[in-house]
């Protein structure tokens, strides 16, 4: 698969058992009224809110939001890591890749809106491995809570007793294709 | 590709970063990880990725770690056991 730029592939997410095209923005300094009014609660609240604070983080952090722009709320964020963003890995300081979904469409959640977000968030990761060249392998670290996530999306765990989760390139190519609306229907 | 940050841009990344990892760290310490074992991964994963930017891939890299793991195991000298002192009999 030939990648440019991530942001601009053609994304969805699942709404009502609708196909709904999403597409990832840079943030901006209006996103934190945005987060404040409705992702209270969310795991990352306190980081989402100085990265659109800061314009300074705007490079290194992406909302995901509908592609139509009808919608103005944001269904997902995504902060790229020192492996991904040049910026951050300026710094060195081994920053990991943080990404979460809105707390109303969250996996396993009740009557969530939306279903698949935090699949999109993987796998624009994954369409940057391959950008980078790494083929679509990806690595994460997920918090305990999220393990189970990641392991419906075939990520597996490096080895015994280890935090770390890995997919590998097919895998990653085959998960990111899934999300994609050029998809051959089987 | 490096690009020059400025002081404000640097400030913020370290503190965006700082929020980050607090944040991500939180819940596994309260599982019991310590500090310095949650460090070590991120610098393994950073190990990682640097292998793979040479063209090596996923697998053949997660199996040199694992054999360097299995190898420091393997040299760390073994605890000597001390004996069970054996339980008391019921009278």
């Amino acid at each position: 698969m030939r990648i440019e730029n991530p942001d601009n592939l053609p994304y969805f997410v699942m709404e009502a058992g609708q196909r709904v095209p999403v597409q990832f923005k840079t943030l901006e300094t209006e996103d934190e009224q945005r987060i404040t009014d409705s992702w209270e609660g969310s795991v990352y609240f306190d980081l989402w809110q100085y990265d659109a604070r800061q314009a300074d983080m705007h490079q290194t952090t992406r909302k995901l939001m509908m592609a139509d722009g009808i919608d103005g709320s944001i269904l997902g964020l995504l902060r790229m890591g020192s492996n991904i963003s040049p910026l951050a890995d300026a710094v060195k300081l081994n920053t990991q890749s943080v990404l979460e979904t809105a707390p109303r469409s969250q996996y396993q959640r009740t009557g969530r809106e939306f279903s698949g977000v935090g699949k999109v968030l993987i796998a624009r990761l994954i369409a940057e491995s391959i950008l980078r060249g790494r083929n679509g392998a990806l690595l994460v670290t997920p918090r305990p809570q999220s393990i189970p996530f990641y392991q419906h999306l075939g990520f597996r765990q490096v080895r015994r007793n280890s935090r770390k989760f890995g997919i590998r390139a097919e895998q990653g190519n085959v998960l990111l294709t899934s999300v994609l609306l050029w998809r051959q229907e089987q | 590709m490096r690009e020059e940050l400025t002081e404000a841009q640097r400030q913020s990344l370290e503190h965006s970063n700082r929020l980050a990892q607090e944040l991500l760290d939180r819940d596994w310490m309260a599982l019991g990880v310590t500090q310095e074992e949650l460090d070590q991964d991120r610098l393994e994963t950073q190990w990682i990725y640097t292998e793979m930017d040479k063209g090596r891939n996923l697998e053949d890299v997660l199996k040199e770690l694992d054999e360097k793991i299995d190898g420091e195991i393997a040299d760390k000298p073994r605890r000597r056991r001390t004996p069970k002192a054996p339980a008391p009999v019921r009278s």
